[in-house]
């Protein structure tokens, strides 16, 4: 694959596999807009790799009339690519019903053992409630509001999921905003009764679930040594027998030096026949190899998709249906997340953070049961691509300047990027606007 | 004839068709930040 770049237009010439023709995919980065360019054009165009997001200095012209076509577009402005900036305002909200876990799960981002380094048992429902009322009080008609239920385990604890659920809905009910709930579960503990509690609502499962059961086991251990993988897939079979109200069911993994095929686990993972998949890379991973294994073989399962059902399966990847709905919609994104401008975390012991990640530090804590600390988060208030310093990165308005926790993770700093994030998603990116193209021309 | 370089791809929302895919992709809002591990 070649990659070329004229000021804001960035384009893909593309060798092998199912994407493989005569044409040429171009991005203009600030529009949102994909196009077919000749190859003049893309001759007259400077090689970047994957790891820049830096402006390279132009090549002389040779056609003047493809130059002429490049830099008339890329002065273009396009009026309908929406703008991502968004005031502070709770929109979204993780909340940890406990910090215990039955896994101990080798990568854990959640201190080992799910337990942020402070193990705490079912969240308080009475501090809680309370807790959501105050952060919804500017929920207003038309709005919407993502709850997405964490651990531990939160199935653990499945009542006080069904009563959290209970109250967020009445309030969204009340105003008439538009509530969606999700649960992260790693499936263990799906029996009979916790099955008919999570097809009474109306929520979207997301199953943790990495590999084949060879490496899943020992990526996913139990700490009761039995198979981890027979245990989620007994629960993920009880759910998928009469659903009841379950919205979506989707299965998220994690690419670690343990889990290295991703093909071979895309391949199960279809036979589980999921809504969605998410293949995520582990955060404190810093195997360069392993990030370009990982590209490749991202390569590889979306050709796969493609080749078995085009878009709508290969949309069933998380990663590639949000940027296609970017793009649809010419909705760009500003802020990778909502990190202290819409989207918190409450935690076991009702503390309120910016992050799943740094839930468990003190310096981190940006409000409680009572109140929102607002002066906290001052320094969250500019959009990420501005925060990030990711100003002349192509892939700025599709990826929203990454993300601060994987940052520090690298770097030691929320604000200075990790590469090899940057060359993941811009892999990720330069897939989806390829297979865009072929999907839309 | 004059070349054509740059042959715009006309998004899903300008042929005006209904989007193809999930209905819900909850951590599909840039409101929700993406799992890492």
């Amino acid at each position: 694959m070649q990659l070329r770049r004229f000021k804001d237009i960035v384009a893909i010439k593309s060798d092998t596999g199912v994407i493989l023709n005569d044409t040429i995919t171009a991005f203009h980065a600030s529009n949102l807009e994909v196009a077919e360019i000749s190859e003049e054009s893309f001759q007259e165009m400077t090689e970047i790799s994957l790891l820049s997001g830096e402006i390279p200095s132009s090549r002389d012209t040779v056609d003047e009339e493809a130059r002429l076509a490049l830099s008339n577009w890329d002065e273009e402005q396009n009026s309908a690519a929406k703008s991502g900036k968004f005031e502070f305002g709770v929109r979204s909200i993780t909340l940890n019903v406990n910090q215990i876990c039955n896994l101990k799960c080798v990568y854990c981002a959640a201190g080992g053992d799910g337990t942020y380094g402070s193990p705490a048992n079912q969240i308080s429902i009475e501090k809680t409630l309370p807790q959501l009322k105050m952060l919804l009080s500017e929920l207003k008609e038309g709005m919407k509001f993502s709850l997405t239920f964490v651990g531990g385990e939160p199935l653990i604890h499945p009542e006080a999921v069904k009563a959290i659920y209970e109250y967020v809905t009445e309030k969204c009910l009340k105003v008439l905003a538009l509530p969606n709930f999700t649960i992260v579960t790693n499936g263990t503990l799906i029996d009979e009764k916790t099955s008919n509690i999570l097809k009474s609502m109306k929520i979207n499962i997301l199953i943790s679930l990495d590999a084949v059961k060879e490496i899943n086991d020992v990526v996913r251990p139990s700490k009761n040594n039995e198979s981890s993988t027979d245990m989620t897939l007994n629960g993920l079979a009880k759910l998928s027998k009469d659903r009841g109200e379950i919205l979506s069911i989707g299965i998220a993994s994690v690419c670690s030096i343990d889990n290295v095929d991703l093909v071979k686990n895309y391949r199960f993972f279809k036979t589980l026949n999921p809504d969605w998949l998410e293949f995520n890379f582990s955060y404190s991973e810093r195997s360069q190899e392993l990030n370009k294994k990982y590209i490749e073989q991202m390569k590889l399962i979306a050709e796969i998709a493609w080749k078995s059902g085009g878009e709508a399966e290969l949309r069933k990847i998380k990663d590639f249906n949000h940027y296609f709905k970017l793009l649809d919609s010419q909705q760009k994104v500003e802020n990778h997340c909502g990190a202290g401008k819409s989207y918190f975390v409450i935690d076991a012991k009702n503390k309120l953070y910016t992050c799943p990640w740094v839930v468990g530090q003190k310096e981190e804590v940006v409000g409680d049961e009572d109140s929102i600390k607002i002066e906290s988060l001052k320094n969250y208030s500019k959009p990420l691509i501005e925060l990030n310093n990711c100003q002349t990165c192509w892939a700025r308005y599709l990826c929203g300047g990454g993300c601060m926790y994987i940052n520090k993770a690298h770097s030691g700093s929320k604000h200075t990027k990790s590469i090899s994030f940057c060359e993941r998603t811009r892999s990720l990116i330069v897939l989806a606007l390829m297979y865009y193209k072929l999907a839309r021309s | 004839m004059k070349k054509v370089h740059i042959k715009k791809i006309k998004t899903l929302s300008k042929v005006g068709s209904k989007p193809i895919g999930l209905a819900c992709a909850p951590s599909g809002d840039p409101d929700v930040p993406p799992r890492k591990g």
